[in-house]
């Protein structure tokens, strides 16, 4: 399947949770936010929510600013 | 004598009365120094992509201690509501907590708000459970109407931001502090430790900066330099300055002059 992650296209064998995202990725969740589709994950409902394919995926984390 | 307030957002108190940024910094160590330096407990962040091509960029929250400082993540880059929205619900999920800076901007240019969006934005997140603090203009007829719809502080521009200008419109300034009753942080614009004492003088709050330190000629000096303007200028006014005369008005005595 093909999913959108932060603008770049990934391709996946198969459907995966966010939980598995992160995995698969190699990005710690801690201080992370998540949204499919511009609607936020929360974190509770990592294992649960399945990415599939067309998914735009946004993972963003703080940085500076003013 | 008037004794101090602190600066209370939200039900909090802050000692410091000044707001600093996290952006610019020649790095993230000079910019955990300055924010020593000013005293400040309270530092914007921004909410940005991961890189996931380079994980080995530092993190900038390994240079601010949270037992201290409190995060105040931005909505800087956000042209609608929506993205603003989304923003802001993203950085309570990163755990960041509900109090947002919230920016709506309108032009590119000038960086100015879409005070338009920015109230309806203020208004969705306040429904939301967010403690919004909104950059705005210094116009009160938008400030009142952020403070209806529930903004925990309004935040009025003094010049646009990065540009030094320092305050464009002090009266402006003067007339929002005589007529917003939640706190009133001036942010943006601010040049240099003179302007950071006059916004203090004209009453604010609170003055929130980021170029002004961060792209100074010594950064660290800078720091220490407006630590001491914010506070200078927050005891002058309380100390409540001479009024301004047309002419001289003779500090020594007449009598006693010899002939």
């Amino acid at each position: 399947m093909k999913i959108h992650v932060n603008g770049q296209i990934m391709e996946l064998e198969g459907e995966l949770t966010v939980t598995e995202l992160f995995v698969r990725l190699e990005v710690d969740a801690a201080y992370r936010a998540v949204a499919i589709n511009r609607e936020v994950i929360l974190k509770s409902n990592y294992d649960s929510t399945i990415v599939v394919d067309g998914d735009k995926v946004e993972i963003v984390r703080p940085v500076s600013g003013g | 004598m008037n004794v101090d307030k602190p600066l209370i957002i939200a039900g909090k108190e802050y000692t410091s009365k000044l707001i600093v940024g996290t952006g610019k910094y020649p790095n993230f160590q000079v910019m955990k120094e300055c924010h020593t330096l000013t005293g400040t407990e309270m530092v914007t962040i921004a909410v940005r992509r991961e890189n996931i091509s380079d994980r080995s960029q530092e993190s900038i929250l390994d240079y601010i201690d949270t037992e201290k400082i409190d995060l105040l993540p931005n909505t800087a880059g956000c042209y609608n509501v929506e993205d603003a929205v989304l923003t802001c619900r993203l950085a309570r999920e990163m755990g960041l907590g509900a109090l947002v800076k919230l920016e709506v901007i309108g032009d590119e240019k000038t960086l100015f708000p879409d005070v338009v969006g920015l109230l309806e934005a203020t208004k969705q997140l306040v429904a939301d459970g967010f403690t919004v603090l909104p950059y705005t203009s210094d116009d009160v007829v938008i400030a009142k109407q952020l403070e209806d719809a529930g903004a925990a502080a309004v935040m009025p521009l003094a010049a646009p931001i990065g540009s030094g200008l320092g305050i464009c419109n002090p009266y402006t300034i003067q007339i929002l502090r005589e007529a917003i009753t939640v706190p009133l942080i001036v942010d943006a614009g601010v040049g240099t430790a003179s302007d950071a004492a006059r916004v203090m003088e004209l009453g604010a709050d609170g003055v929130l900066m980021n170029t002004a330190i961060a792209c100074a000629k010594d950064p660290k000096l800078m720091a220490s330099a407006m630590k001491s303007a914010v506070e200078a200028g927050r005891a002058a006014y309380l100390a409540g300055r001479i009024p301004r005369k047309l002419y001289a008005s003779a500090s020594s005595p007449i009598e006693g002059m010899i002939e």
